[in-house]
């Protein structure tokens, strides 16, 4: 296993109150294997690959409780200048959603894609512009050398997240947590970043954890799904398994309110109400107020229940 | 219902001239749903605006109801901007942060009339039932609400003066997959009950196919492809076209997304590419396609493509 994640809770100590952003989560992601953990806003995904990587907001956010092992290796204990000389950037990397905000419009992408590779002391002198230069050819920029001077803006969206991208995957790291990467691209550029991260995932054996609220996107790249709602995992399953028996109502939910290619006109099957807040969220199955199957034991917190190998789902009714 | 012929629009920059629509001709037949798709940069945000007289075209001409709306004078202009009315992707931007509820709905009643504070109240009240919120959402402000509820309350204002025509600017993109089913299931409603007729602009085609009845393509500003939109995506014409549709990721881990229908990247419209805009990345292109721009033809399923036989 690269990644194993046991009961992971990150707080936000807020003003209003504690936030339980991520209550409970439990994930594993081998070699090579791109697990997808799907979700809508605020259901604590990206804080959940942000802890990952112990990026936490400065002074509210706090890992509570839990462990979270890369290649055996507690990372929850681990002193902060330990964090960032060999995990993050280095074991772990994270490619975001935008490539505006992760990319520096002051600093050269050759710079920028240079930075990690020298701070993790992966290449020095000659052979670092030869490192930068192949990084760029893997993520395919063309003409990378005479391009390593080019700003941000000099790139075309495309480009910029493959850059992007380029930085995430120079020091060879052994997950990749992937957030959103192609949400702000255009559907055909979209398939060539899609494409490419199923190339860096051949080439380096890396683990993935694709971050997405876009349940075409997962189903094109994960071999495993988790779903996650109001700070926790809900369902989780091999990929076909998850698209064709989903088990939980949300997840059941969530596949019939998409509206498909091929589709005739016809009505959406909406969810009705919205998401509860995560400040002293209800005890029992956080979907229930939303749930068309709710029944009076929703009350109580649903066991995780397993379906079938690898197959699992919280809630009463399969219980 | 709404017709646009050869409508053109050009940006005169530092850098030289930006072709942002390029003689763009479709039209909207009253109380149906027309989709204008295509990737960002296309144009048909600027299409939008030209519709809503929020910039001038440079070329051509958009008439609504058989009249030129250019043309115009003051008091038909202003009658045309309460039969049209727009609601935009952004929810959290388009609603005025300092003002309530109640007023944000109110202005566009103001802006036309004064029938009283009784009558106003009374029409905010209905359009929010309309909407599916309470009354009492009028005395709160947008940041009491998820984006859902405002994009609802985006469209209370937008029903407030009872228009005829609707421009959607990719109204539900902002909004969780699972709010967006309950938008559009609320746009769909309130189409049936009041006539509506609208123009929707989205980039999502399976939002697209599942919501319109007519849809146009845009490539660099020009259409690509146009026609009733069953038939544009069971068989689709233009090999733009045909790329979008294979690029879709579908959620369905066994569908198979195709890498090759479009390679490269979009030209950029300040410099377009000579002939037909898309050959650069076309897998099909041949010799012709690099001077001599297509017609768009074959309607009611028309294509702007020179292999496409008619």
């Amino acid at each position: 296993m690269v990644l194993a994640v046991e009961n992971l809770q990150m707080h936000l100590h807020l003003k209003r109150g504690v936030l339980r952003a991520v209550d409970g989560i439990s994930l594993a992601v081998g070699e090579g294997e791109t697990l997808g953990l799907v979700g809508e806003s605020g259901s604590g995904k990206t804080l959940t690959g942000l802890s990952l990587l112990r990026l936490l907001p400065k002074g509210s956010g706090r890992i509570v409780a839990g462990s979270i092992k890369l290649d055996g290796q507690e990372l929850t204990t681990m002193s902060e200048s330990a964090m960032a000389r060999d995990i993050r950037g280095r074991r772990i990397a994270m490619i975001m959603q935008d490539p505006m905000t992760s990319l520096n419009p002051v600093f050269s992408i050759g710079d920028q894609v240079r930075n990690p590779l020298r701070n993790h002391d992966i290449a020095r002198g000659a052979a670092l512009r030869s490192a930068v230069v192949d990084v760029l050819t893997r993520v395919r920029i063309p003409s990378p050398s005479q391009r390593l001077g080019d700003y941000p803006h000099q790139f075309s969206g495309g480009q910029r997240q493959r850059i992007v991208a380029a930085m995430a995957i120079g020091c060879t790291p052994r997950l990749l947590v992937a957030d959103e990467p192609t949400t702000a691209l255009d559907v055909t550029i979209q398939v060539q970043i899609i494409s490419l991260l199923r190339q860096i995932q051949s080439d380096t054996g890396a683990g993935i954890i694709l971050i997405t609220h876009d349940l075409g996107v997962a189903a094109s790249l994960c071999r495993r799904i988790a779903v996650m709602y109001a700070g926790q995992i809900i369902e989780t399953g091999p990929v076909r398994r998850i698209y064709r028996m989903p088990s939980h109502p949300y997840t059941q939910a969530l596949l019939a309110a998409i509206p498909r290619l091929g589709d005739k006109r016809t009505r959406l099957q909406a969810i009705a109400g919205q998401p509860p807040s995560l400040i002293d969220p209800p005890s029992g199955c956080r979907f229930a107020a939303r749930c068309p199957a709710r029944m009076d034991k929703c009350a109580e917190a649903p066991p995780m229940v397993t379906l079938a190998d690898g197959h699992s789902a919280a809630c009463w009714k399969l219980a | 219902m709404l017709d646009l012929r050869g409508v053109t629009k050009h940006y005169r920059t530092r850098r030289g001239v930006v072709r942002a629509v390029e003689s763009v001709s479709f039209a909207v037949r009253p109380k149906t749903t027309m989709a204008l798709v295509g990737e960002s940069g296309c144009g048909k945000t600027t299409i939008a605006k030209m519709i809503l007289q929020l910039e001038k075209p440079t070329g051509g001409s958009i008439s609504f109801e058989g009249r030129d709306i250019a043309a115009l004078d003051a008091t038909a202009l202003k009658a045309y901007r309460r039969q049209v009315m727009a609601v935009f992707q952004d929810p959290y931007a388009s609603l005025n942060p300092r003002l309530r509820v109640g007023t944000i709905i109110a202005e566009p009643i103001l802006a036309h009339a004064n029938p009283g504070r009784a009558a106003v109240e009374r029409r905010v009240a209905e359009v929010l039932d309309v909407v599916g919120m309470p009354a009492g959402a009028a005395r709160l402000y947008p940041h009491e609400f998820s984006g859902g509820q405002r994009q609802r309350i985006a469209i209370a204002r937008a029903l407030a003066l009872r228009p005829r025509m609707m421009v959607l600017d990719e109204p539900v993109s902002a909004l969780d997959v699972s709010i967006r089913a309950q938008v559009l299931n609320l746009l769909a409603d309130i189409q049936q009950e009041f006539g509506l007729t609208y123009l929707i602009i989205a980039h999502d085609l399976a939002l697209v196919e599942h919501f319109s009845d007519d849809v146009a393509v845009i490539y660099l500003g020009r259409v690509a492809e146009a026609g009733p939109t069953g038939e544009v995506f069971a068989t689709p014409r233009h090999p733009y076209t045909q790329a979008l549709l294979a690029a879709v990721p579908q959620p369905d881990p066994d569908h198979v997304l195709s890498e090759t229908a479009a390679a490269g990247e979009i030209a950029s419209a300040l410099d377009p590419p000579a002939g037909c805009r898309f050959h650069p990345r076309c897998p099909l292109v041949v010799d012709r396609c690099r001077s001599e721009v297509p017609e768009l033809r074959g309607a009611p399923h028309a294509a702007s493509c020179h292999l496409v036989e008619v």
